[in-house]
């Protein structure tokens, strides 16, 4: 519970300082910072290795892409993922297949989502662009724990429809891999104005 | 005059509103316990989730409609009902009443298939005929 409050703390503050930055040239950089002295450093998403649908090793530090879309599903979601998968098109669709974007949707479920049922799920949603990546862990618990570093949680629960209990941010960082802006995943609007934010960050130099 | 021509006023304002308001009862329901995966306007999610626009699959399958609503679609082998898609399940939903389900056929038969009214007695039927099986 106090994870929970603190995450929302945390999730509100941000969205107040994104809010005050929302007319400036540049996005803000986002989470946790520190001083070293000469430098303001800026907390990154982590490394990592996962699969993707077509069984190619995906490392995020290896994408080129100027901005890179993040979101967590799993493919039997019944309630947010497909809604944020929707926006996903959106997007991908609003920018087209040539924008400099790599796209990782992370699958929460270790189980049941294996490379061939996420190769089936990216086919028939009807995904075309091959820097949709959708990711799966190499273990149980990989996916999860990069969520805190995309500010977002996922616990598995019972009683939540599906049996995963997770936020449904769609984030958006740059090839540094700082988080930049990001949208709730369900809400258009949000979704537009994150849009936006993208094209921003594509401009930048 | 004046008098009767705003009581037929009133008369058909309100008889429109009944007639709307259940529509807006299904609209409400479909966007809670539908649209996320079928989508705000029943268009699906590619081929994963099925648009709910074939009308003449609808009207072949109207009778059992209600059931797999309540009892969801599912590839297992002990489901009542397996769809004819076979690549992710429909959850089955006990919170919606007989007056829901017909309410969002109704709002879904008004803005897409044009049949027939879903009445709440075909609704019931339904769902005795799933519970049976
Ligand atoms: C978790 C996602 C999900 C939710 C929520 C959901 N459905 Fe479905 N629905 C499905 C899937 C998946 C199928 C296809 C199953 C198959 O045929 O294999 C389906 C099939 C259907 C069909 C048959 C369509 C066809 O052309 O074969 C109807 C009608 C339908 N759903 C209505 C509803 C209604 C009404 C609601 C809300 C009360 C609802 N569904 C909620 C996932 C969902």
């Amino acid at each position: 519970m106090k994870r929970i409050c603190s995450n929302f703390l945390f999730s509100t503050l941000l969205l107040i300082t994104l809010n005050a930055c929302r007319h400036n040239e540049k996005l803000p950089i986002l989470g946790q910072r520190s001083w070293n002295g000469t430098d303001t450093l800026y907390s990154q998403i982590p490394d990592f290795t996962m699969t993707d649908q077509d069984n190619q090793k995906i490392q995020l530090t290896l994408l080129k892409g100027k901005a890179n879309v993040a979101c967590f599903f799993f493919t039997s979601c019944p309630t947010i993922c497909p809604k944020v998968m929707r926006n996903i098109m959106r997007i991908n669709q609003h920018f087209n297949s040539a924008a400099d974007i790599d796209y990782l949707c992370f699958s929460l479920d270790f189980k049941r989502d294996s490379i061939s049922r996420l190769n089936e799920y990216y086919n028939k949603v009807g995904f075309t662009n091959p820097r949709i990546h959708l990711m799966r862990g190499n273990d149980p618990d990989q996916i999860k724990n990069l969520a805190s570093y995309y500010m977002s949680t996922a616990v598995e629960d019972d009683s939540a429809p599906g049996g995963i209990n997770h936020s449904g941010w769609i984030l958006l960082s740059d090839h540094q891999r700082h988080l930049r802006s990001y949208a709730l995943g369900t809400d258009e609007k949000d979704v537009d104005r994150l849009i936006i934010d993208i094209e921003k960050l594509l401009n930048e130099n | 005059m004046k008098i009767s021509h705003f009581l037929i006023f009133f008369f058909v304002l309100s008889a429109c509103n009944m007639s709307t308001s259940s529509f807006k009862e299904g609209a409400f329901m479909f966007d809670t316990h539908c649209a996320s995966c079928h989508g705000h306007e029943a268009e699906g999610l590619g081929q994963w989730y099925p648009p709910l626009k074939d009308t003449a699959y609808i009207r072949l399958h109207r009778r059992e409609i209600p059931s797999w609503i309540r009892y969801g679609i599912n590839r297992d082998k002990g489901s009542r009902f397996k769809g004819r898609f076979h690549q992710t399940d429909m959850p089955e939903n006990h919170i919606l009443q007989p007056a829901d389900i017909s309410n969002i056929l109704n709002y879904l038969n008004e803005k897409f298939w044009n049949l027939s009214h879903f009445d709440i007695n075909e609704v019931e039927e339904s769902l005795n005929w799933g519970r049976s099986l």
